[in-house]
């Protein structure tokens, strides 16, 4: 029970869920014991038949009904918080967790770890309000009710019994029997679905080649074949179903007949009999419940298995205590990258240049070889301390919800904000937004373009006091003119003293390096 | 129509089965009690053990014809949003290339579809059965028939109406919060190295997490009513029950034995076919709400963000024109309006859609009748030949998951080649050489804007691009720039 382990919620939401479990099995036992012995003595005494005689038992059942519907709902409240509860401990945690990795990892794992948080997770919620709260009444009601039937009829429980261990041996031999037949159409179902999805996908791309005619007809094909293939899987999903409900009307239906024949005979009382068949649905609903919630649970249950191997994924631990002062020399790939001086990192796509931004920013591995900052070893470094004296341009600048000024000071004060701004181009940006600096761009920069966000990104990481220049392609969506300016004010930055490591693969970015390093080989400017 | 009354009458057997086998049951063993002789009780054990098997058998079968008229009506659902969609104003198309609209879109029609199964028929069948108890509880006693109908109304109407108000509600409140909370996350997903680095990321996360708890919280607000509804039915059986049990003692004197019993032990079956209706309710409920989310995506009332005015561009045929611009600048309009105004003219999209399906089909989407030979040529051409001869299948290898299958620039060479393989006269092509290395991007950018470069003398090539190749030739029209 991985959930166990995981969240105290879970343990909250555990015991809440047993206690009422007891309390349904408690109310509902004891009410069919007080009604059939309520009817048996109507029946069978003629002196009873007055409400004076059974006021006391009357009392006593609307007080167990009035504490099974009050279970019921205490159950309902409780298991919606339980889960709400876990839920957002599952997805805290996996955040904490999914965001700590190294970046090349968190791209691996960032689509399923969004999938999980933002909708796999509240799957979780029918397996918390329903799937669990049935399986803990069969738990608990269904062994209660065969041990009371047993008291007042011995060969009652019996066939009860009988009937019980039936319905998992007859489950798990219908799925060993159509396992291979049921996945094999779930997958042709899944394939189906995906290619209707495809084609709606599709529609703008036919619109305008102008194909989209026959691909109506397509659709309704596929329409067809996944209804048959659905139908071939539930054929057999159903089965399990059948069974299930086959054994436990068959069950209490034996027990009617049994019961009838014994009292033809007066083998034995109105009152054990009734009490008995009373009884004998109470042991398979539970179970019935949960076959039904069975597969809405399923999701919530592959959400959960996602999570926690999402939780169980390790980082690397990285990073030291030791500190370095300016100026910084940074040797990467055998070279050093000079205070002072700009240095542009070039190469094919995918060869690594970005990943080597993000070692010698600490945050992952090196591939290439060690990366020494004034001699010492990256991994070595505080992390925090290093990332105060480096100010990063990646290639989608993040823009957090927040005022302009708070995206502009993001890595830490601007020296001079007014320069900053125009130097990146984005005073123009500025200008434009109604409330100036105070504009509020929250909610995942909404509002700006990938140009104007780029040169806010430039505007501040050229605007800081930071030591060390760290620029992934800064002049990608920006036009010649604007470029050329973003480059003079790198420049610029170098000549200040600054450490300037650019990558990018246009002419004018290469012309501005002081020295080039192509990945894999080195050529001096 | 009839395939579902078909599975109304098969879920009405099914559950009277069971309602059948508490009454008979019921008769069993108080006549049993009587000790007849054993041959008055053999019609009722046949009976009680026919009963016994056919109510499983009854609903596997009505389960089996509920859901294929279900099946049936989201594929017509599908095939008629499918032509609604491809009908809609082209803004209306546009918006798909988002996944997450095609998926809820597929959502939408399946909870329209689940209607059937999960809300018409347990209704119809809930309300047959609910009669039946009535009435035959109603020759025995009127006045314990009258308590049972109430208590069937509480839990049959009041319950589900709960229920359904806090579907609504739920779903109210995931408005309200779903996206709050995604963006939230998403950010700490999308952006965690850069957050780090700058020390935000532990203040992104745990706005992430307050709002995934605000969310929680309204959710528990919102599904109060729910628990109510879950418990109704628990009330509706113990009040039927005892009602019937003291209309039992004052009638007891009157009617047999085996009357009696049957009053007081029919109520605690007549509500199985009930408890379906808060779920039923609630998925009417969220139904309600998947229509409405599926003309939405049709409308064309929608409110679009309205187009920039461009000036009508002059085109003779094989002429070469670059549209340049940085991003928002309204490069991708110009084209989409030039589409239009020219019915010779085929606009290439930056964002097009890679079908999950072979090379070859990716390719012959744009003409039918292309051959093989034809879509390895313009394969080679855009770069694309090694690629293509390191395929387990060549043109036939199936791109798994679309485009998926390809990297970013394997795609933008992939949609290229369609531009090559059309035979249109005039191609506008979107952002053609994005995400392609430097030196790729430069030297294709120049072939297509060459006259017999990438495409034949005649024809008409537009380019939109926001880094045109230096030392280049061809008519260029600049849209707003960076001063």
């Amino acid at each position: 029970m991985n959930l166990w382990r995981a969240s105290g919620a879970m343990r909250r939401y555990l015991v809440a869920s047993v206690a009422c479990g007891v309390l349904i099995t408690g109310a509902t036992i004891a009410s069919s014991v007080v009604l059939a012995h309520i009817v048996a003595g109507i029946i069978t005494d003629p002196a009873s038949r007055t409400l004076a005689h059974w006021t006391g038992p009357l009392w006593i059942l609307l007080s167990l009904w009035a504490v099974r519907t009050l279970a019921h709902w205490a159950q309902g409240r409780l298991s919606a918080r339980g889960a709400t509860a876990v839920i957002a401990d599952l997805a805290g945690q996996v955040l904490h967790r999914i965001t700590a990795l190294p970046p090349r990892q968190l791209a691996a794992e960032r689509d399923s770890a969004a999938t999980v948080i933002t909708r796999g997770l509240d799957g979780l919620r029918p397996y918390f309000t329903a799937y669990l709260p049935s399986v803990f009444l069969a738990g608990i009601l269904t062994p209660a009710a065969v041990v009371v039937i047993a008291v007042y009829d011995v060969s009652s429980a019996v066939i009860v019994l009988i009937a019980l261990p039936l319905i998992p041996i007859f489950m798990v031999l219908i799925g060993l029997v159509t396992s291979e037949r049921s996945e094999a159409s779930l997958a042709a179902m899944t394939t189906l679905q995906s290619r209707l999805l495809d084609l709606v996908a599709g529609i703008p791309t036919l619109l305008a080649l102008g194909r989209i005619g026959g691909s109506a007809d397509r659709i309704a094909e596929l329409g067809a074949a996944h209804r048959r293939s659905a139908m071939a899987t539930l054929r057999i999903a159903f089965l399990s179903a059948l069974v299930l409900e086959l054994l436990a009307t068959l069950g209490v239906a034996m027990v009617a007949v049994g019961v009838g024949l014994r009292l033809v005979f007066g083998e034995m009382t109105l009152a054990a009999g009734l009490t008995a068949l009373l009884l004998a649905p109470e042991v398979f609903w539970p179970l019935r419940r949960v076959g039904m919630e069975f597969h809405a649970a399923q999701d919530g249950k592959t959400a959960a298995d996602n999570a926690f191997r999402l939780l169980d994924t390790v980082s690397p631990s990285l990073g030291g205590t030791k500190r370095v002062t300016a100026p910084i020399e940074i040797e990467v790939l055998g070279t050093d990258v000079r205070p002072g001086s700009v240095t542009v990192l070039t190469g094919p796509n995918g060869v690594g240049k970005t990943t080597l931004l993000h070692a010698i920013l600490g945050l992952d591995v090196s591939r290439a070889g060690p990366i020494l900052v004034n001699g010492v070893d990256v991994t070595d470094l505080d992390q925090r301390a290093w990332w105060g004296q480096v100010a990063w341009l990646s290639q989608r600048p993040v823009l957090v919800p927040g005022t302009v000024l708070d995206n502009l000071e993001l890595f830490g004060p601007l020296l001079d904000l007014d320069l900053a701004c125009r130097t990146a181009g984005f005073d123009t940006v500025l200008a434009a937004l109604p409330e100036g600096l105070d504009t509020v761009i929250g909610r995942g920069g909404t509002g700006l373009s990938l140009g104007q966000r780029q040169r806010l990104g430039l505007a501040r990481v050229l605007g800081s006091a930071a030591p060390v220049l760290l620029l992934d392609e800064p002049t990608s969506h920006l036009d010649a003119a604007c470029e050329d300016r973003v480059l003079r004010a790198i420049t610029a930055r170098a000549a200040g003293g600054a450490t300037v490591l650019v990558v990018g693969h246009r002419d004018p970015v290469l012309a501005i390096g002081d020295r080039v390093l192509a990945m894999g080989s080195l050529v001096d400017a | 129509m009839s395939r579902l009354l078909l599975a109304v009458v098969l879920g009405v057997l099914s559950l009277g089965s069971a309602l059948a086998l508490t009454g008979i049951s019921a008769w069993l063993i108080t006549r049993a009690w009587q000790m007849p002789p054993v041959l008055d009780l053999t019609v009722a054990v046949v009976a009680v053990r026919a009963l016994g098997i056919s109510r499983g058998v009854l609903g596997y079968c009505q389960r089996l014809a509920s859901h294929d008229t279900a099946l049936r009506a989201a594929a017509d659902t599908r095939e008629s949003l499918y032509r609604r969609l491809s009908e809609a104003p082209a803004e209306a198309a546009m918006r798909l290339s988002s996944g997450e609209l095609v998926a809820s879109a597929g959502k939408a029609v399946d909870e329209l579809s689940d209607v059937l199964v999960r809300a018409v028929l347990p209704i119809a069948v809930a309300a047959v059965l609910s009669l039946s108890a009535v009435v035959a509880i109603g020759i025995i006693s009127p006045a314990a028939a009258a308590v049972l109908a109430v208590c069937l109304l509480i839990a049959g109407v009041a319950a589900p109406w709960l229920s359904g108000r806090a579907a609504a509600a739920a779903e109210d409140v995931a408005t309200q919060h779903h996206s709050d909370r995604d963006v939230a996350v998403m950010l700490a997903l999308d952006h965690a190295p850069e957050l780090r680095v700058s020390g935000r990321l532990d203040t992104v996360i745990a706005e992430a997490e307050h709002r995934h708890r605000e969310w929680g919280h309204a959710t528990d607000r919102a599904a109060a009513p729910a628990a109510l509804a879950a418990a109704a039915p628990t009330l509706a059986v113990g009040a039927s029950v005892l009602g019937a049990v003291i209309a039992a003692v004052w009638i007891a004197d009157s009617v047999t034995p085996m009357a009696v019993a049957i009053l007081m032990l029919l109520p605690l079956a007549a509500f199985e076919a009930t408890t379906a209706l808060p779920a039923a309710a609630a998925q009417l409920t969220r139904a309600r709400i998947a229509a409405r989310r599926l003309s939405d995506l049709t409308a064309p009332s929608h409110p679009f963000r309205p187009r920039p005015q461009v000036a009508p561009v002059e085109l003779q045929p094989g002429d070469r024109l670059a549209v340049t611009g940085p991003s928002g600048a309204g490069k991708t309009t110009l084209l989409m309006a030039m589409a239009e105004n020219r019915t010779e003219a085929v606009f290439f999209a930056e964002d097009a859609h890679v079908f999950a399906t072979t090379v070859r089909d990716n390719l012959l989407v744009v003409r039918g009748d292309a051959t093989d030979d034809e879509l390895r040529n313009a394969l080679q051409r855009v770069g694309l030949g090694d690629w293509l001869d390191a395929l387990d299948d060549g043109l036939g290898t199936v791109l798994v998951g679309g485009s998926a299958a390809v990297s970013a620039g394997q795609r933008r060479r992939l949609l290229l080649a369609r531009a090559l393989i059309s035979t249109a006269p005039t191609v506008l092509l979107d952002e053609p050489t994005e995400h392609l290395d430097a030196s790729d991007g430069q030297l294709i950018l120049t072939e297509l804007l060459t006259r017999d470069g990438l495409f034949p003398a005649d024809r008409t090539v537009v380019v939109a691009t926001h880094h045109l190749p230096n030392r280049i030739g061809c008519p260029t029209l600049s849209l707003a720039a960076c001063e």
